[in-house]
């Protein structure tokens, strides 16, 4: 190894290859394996399911748009889809602006709407 | 097809430089082992399409798929953190120095883009040829040379500057 950079080349934790030898043995008893048409519906439905926010959750001119802006109503803000968006501003406990991207409008979630 | 003894003895072989890749994306040593299993567990499922001349090249590019998005994820929690001003984002990833990297060399790699960072720790570790990684990361031979290249040059600007 080059160590012009003092890289260590540390060892990794014990028991590895048991332990990707058990995933192997669960790996190669499964039945059944969903093809790709099978693992691809239901990645859309699980996404689907996660996008869709509750209406409680979200002012109604949210769910128009797939991406919000999450801003802390300063100077700070952050791009996230729409789920993401929409779980922490109801889990973070502090106020949260959620912006309008395509519009560039500020509407609130968290605080009732912004004076 | 690649047979499960191959894959073990992929494993006694490579674990090591990988689990060391995963680890300068990660800087959390049980996340890289994961990263290791689960990089491994994903060459099995492929395994039909897989030739034991062809999987050595195919286990870095799985890995480094996985390490690569691993990184983006933490990077957007690590923004969303300091958004909310639920945590502090300063250093809250770096490993104990006094058995890994200096502080700074973790810094250092962090701050490199995703694409030398790659070409860099593969060459750093992998023990592979230029060619051999370029294959594993489907560059042209030149552009590993030269992104490994560009990554040592900013490492050492990071860490004389």
């Amino acid at each position: 190894m080059d160590d012009r950079f003092g890289l260590k080349n540390v060892a990794p934790p014990p028991g590895g290859l048991s332990r990707l030898q058990r995933r192997l043995s669960r790996e190669n008893r499964e039945p059944v394996r969903l093809g790709w048409i099978g693992a691809a519906a239901a990645a859309l439905l699980a996404v689907s399911w996660v996008l869709q926010p509750p209406a409680s959750e979200l002012p109604a001119w949210a769910r128009d748009h797939p991406r919000l802006r999450i801003t802390d109503g300063v100077k700070s803000s952050l791009t996230l889809k729409r789920g993401s968006a929409r779980r922490l501003a109801a889990s973070s406990g502090v106020t949260v602006y959620l912006v309008d991207v395509a519009e560039s409008r500020e509407l609130a979630s968290t605080a009732g709407p912004r004076d | 097809m690649l047979r499960q003894e191959d894959l073990e003895a992929l494993f006694v072989k490579r674990e090591r430089s990988l689990f060391n890749i995963a680890l300068r994306w990660t800087f959390n040593e049980a996340q890289a082992d994961e990263l290791v299993q689960e990089a491994f567990l994903k060459v099995w499922q492929q395994r039909r399409r897989v030739v034991p001349e062809t999987a050595n090249a195919y286990l870095y590019q799985t890995l480094n798929r996985l390490a690569m998005k691993h990184a983006r994820r933490r990077t957007v929690w690590r923004r969303v953190k300091t958004l909310l001003g639920s945590g502090d984002a300063s250093q809250d990833w770096l490993l104990p120095a006094d058995q890994y990297d200096r502080v700074e060399v973790q810094e250092a790699i962090q701050a490199l883009p995703d694409g030398q960072r790659a070409v860099l720790l593969m060459a750093e570790f992998s023990g592979l040829s230029q060619k051999e990684i370029g294959q594993a990361l489907n560059l042209p031979t030149g552009t590993v040379g030269s992104r490994r290249h560009a990554a040592l040059a900013k490492l050492k600007e990071l860490l004389d500057g």
